[in-house]
Order: structure tokens, then C-alpha cells, then sequence
């Protein structure tokens, strides 16, 4: 079995001299090396404007480099066919600051979207999805239309898409700044754990707070770059 | 067990709820009801040129006329055989018979009753010639040869005006079949635009699609669930249109008695065509669904 030790030598994502710009906009990202081992845990940090969704947009095969070689799961994004790059998605769990819901869908269909792409059954889906709405505490709501969901709980949601595959990379933009505290210490429980078993996770943030207190690995973006700022001290469990 | 089965056939896509829905039902409709109307006349086309083709390459009759002078036994026997010898020498003549006094007496009792002495009366003597290719076999020419040679004698000109209307009507029938072809363009086109309108509102909800891992196959099945369900709903209504107005036409046209009109007539087999419209239309409307999404989406990131 593969340890959690093993697994950090493998990478996963690997960025080499990856710029990103819009049109004939200057560059948003310049020169980026990057290299995110299977499991490992990061934030992603920078001022607004420094290009975290550009980023993040990438590792999750939204948007191409302008220039430079962006490899995930051992496939050069640049060469895949769009099969194959619907395959490495299917691999990777997404949580969008705006969340993204299908606001015409109730909660539960909302979750069971990335079951049914893969072809699951209806009872399997059924299955895992109200455990999991079940978990985040949706158990109550899932039958209702995401449109009509608070803030906190679209999140949610948004956050049970976004695992119920359990994916290979987690990719997470201020997936705690709608929910309280108490769900926020839920949901960083939840990625922790996917993590432990496996999930790479890179989350978005702004919270000084989320950051000291989980005191994982930062990637923080800067003047076009970026640098990592290595954890001080590890999770206690 | 019940959601399980709604839930297999769910779309993400709230494509039930879009404005192109009923652009796209009413455009198929109309088309379906014109492409059975001109599918119908079509057929309507086939079965007169088939039933004319058949009376044609039966044969043809000619007329002798009787003289104004009074000839003897022998000089009528002579313009008789030198007709026969016309069409015995003719290309494409199989067997020409003349038409016994007793057949014509026949032929002509329903106006001169059957006691009629039909040898005193002026009557033309008939001759039956038997073509080999009554298709190929050329009216006209053998008609302005025949009256070169015997003036008294002349081609029953039915199967030359039916020759020549024949291929008005092969005309019109092919005239049809470009009709059919521009009424599935259309339909096509429609399609194709509805297909387009939709993908552009909806662009967002299949951007999610996208990064949650959909294949562009996923998306087109949507649509093309959508085309067939619209496709089956809105032909059903433009045949069942299209049914109304050929019903009301047989009924009107079926107290004509012409031979011409009268073979113009819709075999249930050609009623059995028109209604698979419907399912046909469904098919299609599916398939282009799919392809037009795919294609489409083939040009996105």
C-alpha cells in the first residue's frame, strides 16, 4: 500500500516556465515553476489581481499556458485531445469562489453531476450523495433548488461536488469564507482527511487566520511569480 | 424506483426550458407537413406515370378510315396489307392483328346494341400492333411515316399525348424531389440554429460541465435527447396535418372517374411511408443534434 511518505516524491502537477496572459493584456504570470507532489498540501496565497483564479484555472485544465509546459497526472496538457483532457478532469474536484452551481438543480443533482459523468448507477449515486449531503449537513435541503440555498449553503454544495469523487487534486478557492466557524473546522477536517488519503489539495485563501492555523505550505504569487513559503510547524492531530 | 428511472434520463442542460424549444417544434412541423404533402404527390406522381407507362407499352391501335369512294374487296384488302406491311416492316413491332368485325361489333355495342350490322355502317378497320418497348418505341415519328405512306391511316394519338405528358410528369417529379431536399435543408438548418442558439445560453452550464470532466459526448447526448423527443412531438403533429389534407383531397378527387386522375391514387404502402415521417424525423432530428453540439464544442477549450 502507498504511504502518505511515498506519495510526496511522486508529482503530480508540474508547471515549467508557464506564463499566462489575456488577448494582448500583459502577463498575469510570468516564468512559473511549479512542482506539487501526489498528497501534498498547499495554500495558495497573494493579493487580489495576482493571478490565484488564473492559477487555479490551469491546474484544473480550464485554461492553457500562453507559454511553457503544464503536466498533470504525467499527460503535457498541451498535447492531450479534448477526450483525454475530460478524463484528467474527472480526476480533479473543484470548489469556485462563486461556486458554480447549476442554480435550476436541487443540491442533491448538484452533487450527483460528477457521478453521473461517470457513468455510476442511480442507487450508488444515491448512496454516496446523501451521505455526503448528509455530512456537510444538507441532509434537510438536498431536495431543494440550489437558487434558493444561502451563501453558506451553496458552499456546501459546492464543496460536496466537488468531493464525491474523490478526487486525485482538490482545488479550492475560499471554499470557508460563506460558512461559519464551526462548519469551517468541518470542511478543513474533510479536506485534511482527503488528503491523508491521498488528495492533493491546494486551496485559495485570503485568511490570514485559516492559514496560521493550519500552517500547511504556502504558494504565494507576487509580482507575476511565485514563491513557496514552507509550513513552520505540521497539523496537530 | 421511480426517481431512479427519472434520473437516468435527467439533463443537466435545462434544455426543456428553452425559448429556441418552440422555434424548433414549429419549424419541424411545417416542414413535416410539407415534406408529406410533397411526398405524397410524389407517390401520387409514380403511380399515374407507372399506370400511363403500362397502357403505353401494351401497344397501340391504329384507325383505318373507310374510303368516300366505294372500293372493291381487293382494293380494301390492299390498303389494309399495305399497313400491316408499314408496321410488319417497323422496328420495335412485335405482332400487328387486325381487330375481327365480331370485336369491333363488341367494342361498339354499348352505342350500337348488339344487333347492330356493323359491315353496312362506315366504321374504321382497327389494327392491333404489339411493340416490343412501347417506351422507346417513337409515336411521333411512326405517326408522320404512316400517313406518308397511307394517308387514310392514322396512330390512335393516345399514346403520344400520354408519352408527352409522361414526361411532363417525370419532370414534376423530380421538381418534387428538390422540393423534398430544400424542405430537409431547411429543417436542417433550423436545426442547426436552434442547436447554436442553445449552446450559447447555456455556454456556462456546460463550462461546468466541461470541468467537472464531461466529454463533449455527454453534452450532445443531451441534445440529441432533446432532438428526438422535439423531433417526435413536432412531426407527429405536421404528419397528422399533412393525413388531414390528403384525406381531404382523396375524398374530393374521388368523384372523378378519369382514367388519368383516377390512377393517381395513394397505395397503403405509400400511407405506411408518409407515416413513418414521425420517426423518421425523430432520428434525424437526433442525429443532427449530436453532430452540431459536437461540432461545435470541438472548437472550445
Amino acid at each position: 500500500m502507498e504511504t502518505h511518505k511515498n506519495m510526496l516524491t511522486e508529482p503530480i502537477i508540474d508547471m515549467y516556465n508557464v506564463c499566462i496572459r489575456y488577448g494582448k493584456d500583459p502577463d498575469v504570470l510570468k516564468d512559473i515553476k511549479l512542482t506539487l507532489q501526489k498528497g501534498s498540501f498547499h495554500f495558495l496565497t497573494g493579493k487580489s489581481g495576482a493571478g490565484k483564479t488564473s492559477l487555479l484555472s490551469m491546474m484544473y485544465l480550464a485554461l492553457k499556458p500562453s507559454a511553457g509546459t503544464v503536466t498533470i497526472f504525467g499527460s503535457n496538457i498541451g498535447y492531450a485531445s479534448r477526450d483525454a483532457m475530460a478524463a484528467l478532469r474527472r480526476r480533479i474536484g473543484v470548489v469556485f469562489q462563486d461556486f458554480r452551481l447549476l442554480e435550476h438543480l436541487s443540491a442533491y443533482d448538484n452533487v450527483a453531476i460528477p457521478l453521473r459523468i461517470r457513468g455510476m448507477g442511480e442507487n450508488e449515486i444515491k448512496k454516496r450523495v446523501k451521505e455526503l449531503l448528509s455530512w456537510v449537513e444538507l441532509d434537510k435541503s438536498m431536495d431543494k433548488i440550489c437558487s434558493t440555498l444561502s451563501g453558506g449553503e451553496k458552499q456546501r454544495v459546492a464543496i460536496a461536488r466537488a468531493v464525491i469523487n474523490r478526487p486525485e487534486i482538490l482545488l479550492a478557492d475560499e471554499p470557508t469564507g460563506n460558512v461559519d466557524n464551526d462548519i469551517a473546522v468541518k470542511l478543513m477536517k474533510l479536506f485534511i482527511e482527503l488528503n491523508k488519503l491521498g488528495t492533493t489539495v491546494v486551496i485559495a485563501t485570503h485568511s490570514k487566520e485559516l492559514i496560521a492555523e493550519y500552517n500547511y505550505p504556502q504558494i504565494h504569487l507576487e509580482n507575476k511569480g511565485l514563491k513557496i513559503i514552507p509550513a513552520l510547524r505540521r497539523v496537530q492531530q | 424506483m421511480k426517481k431512479a428511472f427519472l434520473n437516468r434520463y435527467h439533463s443537466e442542460i435545462p434544455l426543456n426550458k428553452d425559448k429556441s424549444n418552440l422555434f424548433l417544434e414549429v419549424s419541424t412541423a411545417i416542414s413535416v407537413f410539407l415534406f408529406s404533402i410533397v411526398l405524397a404527390a410524389y407517390f401520387m406522381m409514380t403511380s399515374m406515370v407507372l399506370s400511363w407507362n403500362k397502357s403505353i407499352i401494351d401497344g397501340l391501335t391504329v384507325q383505318i378510315m373507310p374510303s368516300s369512294e366505294t372500293l372493291t374487296a381487293d382494293e380494301e384488302l390492299l390498303r389494309l396489307n399495305k399497313v400491316i406491311s408499314f408496321f410488319d416492316e417497323k422496328e420495335g413491332v412485335e405482332k400487328v392483328r387486325v381487330i375481327s368485325n365480331e370485336q369491333i361489333k363488341h367494342i361498339m355495342s354499348p352505342w350500337l346494341g348488339e344487333n347492330a350490322n356493323i359491315e353496312t355502317l362506315p366504321i374504321p378497320k382497327l389494327l392491333d400492333v404489339k411493340l416490343k418497348n412501347g417506351k422507346t418505341f417513337d409515336y411521333q415519328k411512326a405517326s408522320t411515316e404512316l400517313k406518308e405512306v397511307a394517308p387514310y391511316a392514322s396512330i390512335d394519338n393516345h399514346g403520344i399525348w400520354l408519352q408527352k405528358l409522361m414526361k411532363s410528369a417525370s419532370a414534376l417529379k423530380v421538381l418534387s424531389l428538390f422540393v423534398l431536399v430544400v424542405v430537409l435543408l431547411a429543417l436542417s438548418f433550423s436545426l442547426f440554429y436552434a442547436v447554436q442558439t442553445s449552446l450559447k445560453v447555456h455556454q456556462n452550464i456546460i463550462e461546468i460541465l466541461h470541468i467537472m470532466g464531461a466529454t463533449d459526448n455527454y453534452v450532445a447526448k443531451q441534445y440529441a435527447k432533446r432532438g428526438l423527443w422535439t423531433g417526435f412531438v413536432a412531426s407527429i403533429i405536421g404528419t397528422a396535418l399533412g393525413f388531414g389534407v390528403l384525406i381531404m383531397i382523396s375524398h374530393l378527387s374521388s368523384g372523378l372517374e378519369t382514367g388519368l386522375i383516377g390512377s393517381a391514387k395513394l397505395s397503403a404502402w405509400h400511407w405506411g411511408m408518409i407515416a413513418l415521417l414521425p420517426p423518421m424525423t425523430a432520428i434525424l432530428s437526433m442525429i443532427l443534434s449530436f453532430l452540431s453540439v459536437k461540432q461545435t464544442l470541438g472548437k472550445m477549450m
